[in-house]
């Protein structure tokens, strides 16, 4: 990222002092909505049966070994 | 477990957090085939490990340590990084961005699964997931400064991946992109 050479043009970017690169506050909200928006995608699909099966079998197994 | 009840509790409680694992296990591996079976396997550990689960802890903070921890040890070796990531998702949603300029899902998945590893899932965790930027550095063993840093690097490079470096770029509101003012200001681009 501290690579002036390759970041022609740059210019919603700001190094500071402390050597911290601070964003362009509506970039992150940009990023940062999107970001939310692929997250949500996925935590929006259904649960596979598998997973529902494998624990309602794990949770029989300790059931009946009486654990 | 101590006796069934609690067994059915922590089931439920597993299961609550399903959606959540495999999100994050897409977002790490790039792969809904690889993210499946990294949850199944973190369900198996978790059960088989679940007196080492501290109640009044965080339950999501604790499994993703578990899946993190599965995934560096045995998925990432597969050799699959980035290459097959378009088409592993459902649909090119457009991502809801209000008045100005929205990003493509689809768009945007590329560029994240460019990012380097230990930058997108800090990135995951920190900005999507409801961790704290303590609870991620603890999962990932490093310091919280270091977890600051790394979601830092990865937003300048997502925005730099995805186009977003000249105000022009990401909306009419020019005078709303000012470059932000931190004492000397040094532009990348000088």
């Amino acid at each position: 990222m501290n690579d002036p050479g390759h970041s022609e043009g740059l210019r919603s970017v700001v190094r500071r002092d402390d050597g911290d690169v601070e964003m362009d506050p509506k970039i992150q909200e940009i990023l940062g909505r999107a970001l939310k928006a692929h997250y949500d995608d996925l935590v929006g699909a259904p649960i596979p049966d598998r997973f529902l099966v494998l624990l309602a079998e794990l949770e029989a197994k300790e059931a009946r070994d009486g654990r | 477990m101590a006796d069934n009840r609690s067994s059915v509790d922590f089931r439920e409680r597993l299961i609550a957090e399903i959606p959540n694992l495999r999100a994050f296990a897409t977002s790490l591996s790039g792969s809904i085939q690889s993210a499946d079976d990294l949850v199944q396997d973190t369900l198996l550990k978790a059960w088989g490990h679940a007196d080492s689960f501290v109640e009044g802890t965080n339950l999501r903070a604790w499994l993703f340590t578990i899946l993190r921890n599965t995934y560096y040890s045995l998925y990432r070796r597969r050799g699959r990084e980035v290459q097959d990531t378009d088409g592993i998702y459902s649909g090119s949603v457009a991502v809801p961005a209000g008045q100005d300029s929205a990003l493509d899902l689809a768009d945007f998945r590329l560029a994240l699964a460019k990012l380097p590893e230990e930058q997108r899932e800090v990135l995951i965790m920190v900005g999507a997931t409801g961790l704290s930027y303590e609870e991620t550095a603890e999962i990932c063993g490093v310091a919280v400064g270091t977890i600051k840093s790394r979601v830092n690097r990865a937003r300048t490079k997502l925005a730099e991946l995805l186009g977003m470096t000249n105000s022009s770029d990401i909306g009419p509101d020019r005078n709303s992109l000012a470059v932000v003012h931190h004492g000397r200001v040094t532009t990348l681009a000088s």
